[in-house]
């Protein structure tokens, strides 16, 4: 312990007005922002972390709970762009000694910090967004789609089909990373694996009967606000 | 061995029905080599994957909760999903419908809402790896093998998702700080949560030799 009088002088006396403790209730009603009161900062996630260790040492899951839980808007916010970089390995929530789900509990405080419009619309979000229309509209995914769809949303110019509207792959613009990722294992495929996507590209796959649900699903979407 | 069942709903995923389509095809073949069945899921829809959960969670559930109850319908326990992002889904839904009853009604009076069979009992999903090693496990596979993959050197990765996170994965391993009774169960059939070794041994079983691959297991 330290008794010479000194302590004071390194460490400056501050004084925080502007916290928001509503702001951890907000997360701990959702489902699964619960476990976030079950955290004892022990930072076994920020060890685990792999954004945390590979790519930004700002990216601190434990330090994001333990502001949510003070309330320490302003913080968070200066971590706003990287608050979205989980890659969603679940390490942390696997390794969490404490039953802490953390992965979904960071994803809970980005979600209120959007509801409460403290954060701008973040590149995963806009994604995250894109991919959950596709699902709501046809009940499944296509890989074709998906893929040149974003980058069309991404500003690049696509040459579509003049009948289906439909971006043609490699007709327009690409970016180069996407022509040495997909070109390369195309080399080696089969002729009627790549008529077979050709086709799912036209034809998006569907699900049958999903209008019904598909109802149910976008009113359960529009009263979480996800999509807005 | 045979704990799972030999007959078991297949949930493909859509990834499986386009650009990785190689995969559903031998997935198909070694399972029926190996005495297995695979009852397709009719009329399956997307799993939400890891997008759709940070969009919405009662939608994400929702989406699941439709194909557990297409599985109950063909009359199944077990859904089998060879995909890691489908089975994660999967198991995130049967956590959180177990977990927590209102959720479970919610999601119940919904699914009625939209015109499918509700939910009489949660069904489990296991990987597909979990379900080749315990029902027909490495000394099948290696009776079965027509032509052995001998001198293919293996480098096995099992991805993110296979074995965490355990809360839906239920691979429990370590000890943690939790109680007794908080500490959440683990499979009986679980690999191995930080070192899986079920693909290194089917591969041996079948004449493939396993490279050290070890720290990128599950990276």
């Amino acid at each position: 312990m330290d008794v010479s009088g000194d302590w004071n002088l390194i460490i400056l006396p501050r004084v925080i007005n502007d916290y928001d403790l509503d702001f951890a209730k907000e997360v701990m009603s959702l489902p699964e922002g619960k476990t976030m009161i079950q955290c004892y900062q022990c930072s076994y996630c920020t060890a685990s972390c792999p954004v945390h260790n590979y790519w930004d040492e700002r990216y601190n899951s434990r330090h994001f709970i333990h502001l949510a839980r003070l309330g320490l808007i302003d913080e968070l916010q200066k971590r706003a762009d990287v608050m979205w970089r989980c890659v969603s390995c679940h390490k942390c929530t696997h390794r969490c000694p404490k039953g802490v789900l953390v992965e979904e509990v960071l994803k809970a405080i980005l979600k209120t910090m959007a509801k409460k419009g403290l954060i701008d619309e973040y590149p995963s979000k806009k994604f995250d967004k894109f991919f959950t229309e596709s699902v709501l509209e046809y009940g499944r995914i296509e890989d074709g789609e998906l893929l040149f769809g974003w980058i069309e949303k991404q500003g690049y110019n696509v040459v579509k089909d003049p009948i289906l509207k439909k971006p043609i792959p490699f007709l327009g613009e690409t970016p180069e990373w996407l022509k040495q990722l997909v070109m390369k294992p195309i080399k080696s495929m089969n002729i009627s694996f790549l008529v077979l996507n050709a086709k799912h590209m036209l034809f998006h796959p569907r699900t049958k009967n999903w209008n019904k649900f598909k109802q149910v699903l976008r009113k359960v979407v529009q009263e979480e606000g996800g999509l807005t | 061995m045979g704990v799972i069942g030999k007959r078991v709903a297949y949930y493909p995923g859509c990834s499986l029905e386009g650009a990785t389509r190689a995969y559903d095809v031998s997935t198909r073949i070694v399972a029926r080599e190996l005495g297995l069945e695979l009852d397709y899921l009719e009329d399956y829809n997307c799993c939400g994957a890891m997008e759709s959960k940070n969009v919405t969670f009662m939608g994400t559930l929702l989406l699941n909760a439709r194909n557990m109850s297409l599985a109950r319908k063909q009359g199944h326990d077990v859904i089998v999903a060879p995909c890691n992002g489908c089975s994660f889904s999967l198991q995130r839904a049967e956590y959180f419908l177990q977990t927590d009853s209102k959720i479970f009604e919610r999601v119940n009076s919904l699914l009625k809402e939209g015109g499918v069979d509700l939910l009489d009992k949660i069904p489990e999903t296991y990987h597909i790896l979990e379900w080749f090693y315990h029902e027909a496990g490495p000394q099948k596979v290696k009776e079965k093998t027509k032509r052995p993959l001998r001198g293919l050197k293996v480098a096995n990765y099992y991805g993110c998702l296979y074995t965490r996170p355990h809360f839906y994965a239920r691979t429990y391993s370590h000890a943690g700080g939790q109680s007794e009774e908080a500490r959440p169960r683990r499979r009986e059939t679980a690999d191995d949560d930080e070192h899986p070794y079920y693909m290194n041994a089917l591969f041996e079983a079948a004449g493939a030799t396993s490279v050290e691959f070890e720290p990128m297991h599950t990276q």
